[in-house]
Order: C-alpha cells, then sequence, then structure tokens
C-alpha cells in the first residue's frame, strides 16, 4: 500500500482553495453575527460543501427571520 | 403587638359604604396648596444647581470625537488580530494535517476528519438552538 496517496500539488491546491474559503466564511459570519470561529473551522474542512452548507444556513435563517422583525 | 392607641388618627380608613362623590381636580387643588410652601425652597435649589453646573468645565466636541475614535481604532486593532489568529490556526490546521498525510498517517488523519466533519456542523447547528430553549423556557 503506497503510504502518501495524497499527491503534494492536490494537496496544496485544496489547501489554498480552503484557506481561502474559510477566511470568506469566518469574515462573513463575523459581519453577520454568526459563530464565526465555528464556521470558519468548518470552512477548512471541506470545499465546496461547506461553503455551501454555510450559505444555505445563514441565508435561510435570515429569510426566516425577517417577517418576525 | 402594640394596639394602636384610641387617639391616634387611623392611617388606612376604610372606604365609606355609599359612593362618595369628590369634586373633580380637588385632589389636584390639594397637591398644589400642600407644594406651595416648598416651592421657594426649590427654586432656590434649582438656582443653585444651574450656578454649579454653569462653572464645570464641559469638555469639546473634540474630545468626544477623540473617545469615539480611539473605541473603533481600538475595535478595528481587535477584529485584525482576531483575524489574523484565525489564519493561523488555518495555516496550523493545514500544514499538521499535510504532515500526517506525509508520515503515513492517511488512516488516522481520514478517521479525525470524519469526525470533525459530523461533529462541528452539529455543534454549529444545534448548541444556538438549544441556548435559543434555554431562554425561552
Amino acid at each position: 500500500m503506497n503510504a502518501n496517496p495524497v499527491s503534494w500539488p492536490l494537496y496544496l491546491l485544496f489547501a489554498v482553495l480552503a484557506f481561502t474559503q474559510a477566511l470568506w466564511i469566518f469574515y462573513d459570519a463575523r459581519k453577520r453575527g454568526e459563530n464565526h470561529w465555528l464556521w470558519g473551522l468548518l470552512g477548512l474542512l471541506n470545499v465546496p460543501s461547506s461553503l455551501i452548507v454555510y450559505l444555505l444556513v445563514t441565508r435561510r435563517d435570515k429569510k426566516k427571520k425577517k417577517p418576525g422583525i | 403587638m402594640r394596639k394602636p392607641e384610641k387617639h391616634q388618627k387611623n392611617l388606612f380608613p376604610r372606604p365609606a359604604t355609599g359612593p362618595k362623590k369628590q369634586r373633580p381636580g380637588s385632589d389636584e387643588e390639594e397637591l398644589l396648596s400642600a407644594l406651595a410652601p416648598l416651592k421657594p425652597a426649590l427654586d432656590a435649589f434649582g438656582e443653585e444647581t444651574e450656578e454649579i453646573l454653569a462653572g464645570l468645565a464641559t469638555p469639546g466636541p473634540a474630545y468626544f470625537t477623540g473617545i469615539v475614535r480611539k473605541a473603533l481604532a481600538g475595535a478595528r486593532k481587535a477584529a485584525l488580530a482576531e483575524a489574523l489568529t484565525f489564519m493561523a490556526v488555518a495555516i496550523a490546521f493545514l500544514t499538521g494535517v499535510h504532515w500526517f498525510l506525509q508520515a503515513g498517517y492517511f488512516l488516522p488523519v481520514a478517521v479525525g476528519y470524519g469526525i470533525i466533519a459530523l461533529l462541528l456542523p452539529t455543534v454549529i447547528l444545534f448548541v444556538p438552538e438549544a441556548r435559543h430553549g434555554e431562554v425561552n423556557e
């Protein structure tokens, strides 16, 4: 079995994308008053499913809160 | 408990049996007449307070602008420090994952990743709702 199944350039690409995504989520969550640290850490895990989950959750919550305000 | 003496005035008189007719505005007149002796003393107190306040040096708008500017600069600095801390944590995390993968710990990394990927969304999504529930209770 290969000890290192993940190639370095592929990992670098993933790392750059995940880092950018996490940073954007961190800033956006802070702006919206969400738990920005946890959302940012979630953004580091996957590309782009974390971003999709974040957008769905935060935008859905916003739509839900609007009529009540 | 001591019994009230007979000559003492009843402080809490019972209401009369029949509906008592009261002149409209009689209470107000009574109150004004009761306050009339206090008026000169209150006026003197007001004048004295005004004199004291006039003697105090009020800082100009620049002072308050400075306070606001200082607070904003502090908040900006704190936000920048927080963002830099997050960047450092993110880089450390990604470097750590890379290091573990290079060292051949593919399975532990995969298991750890799976656990984090499962628990983190759970914490993010359900902890605030639980808190809201506690508050509403």
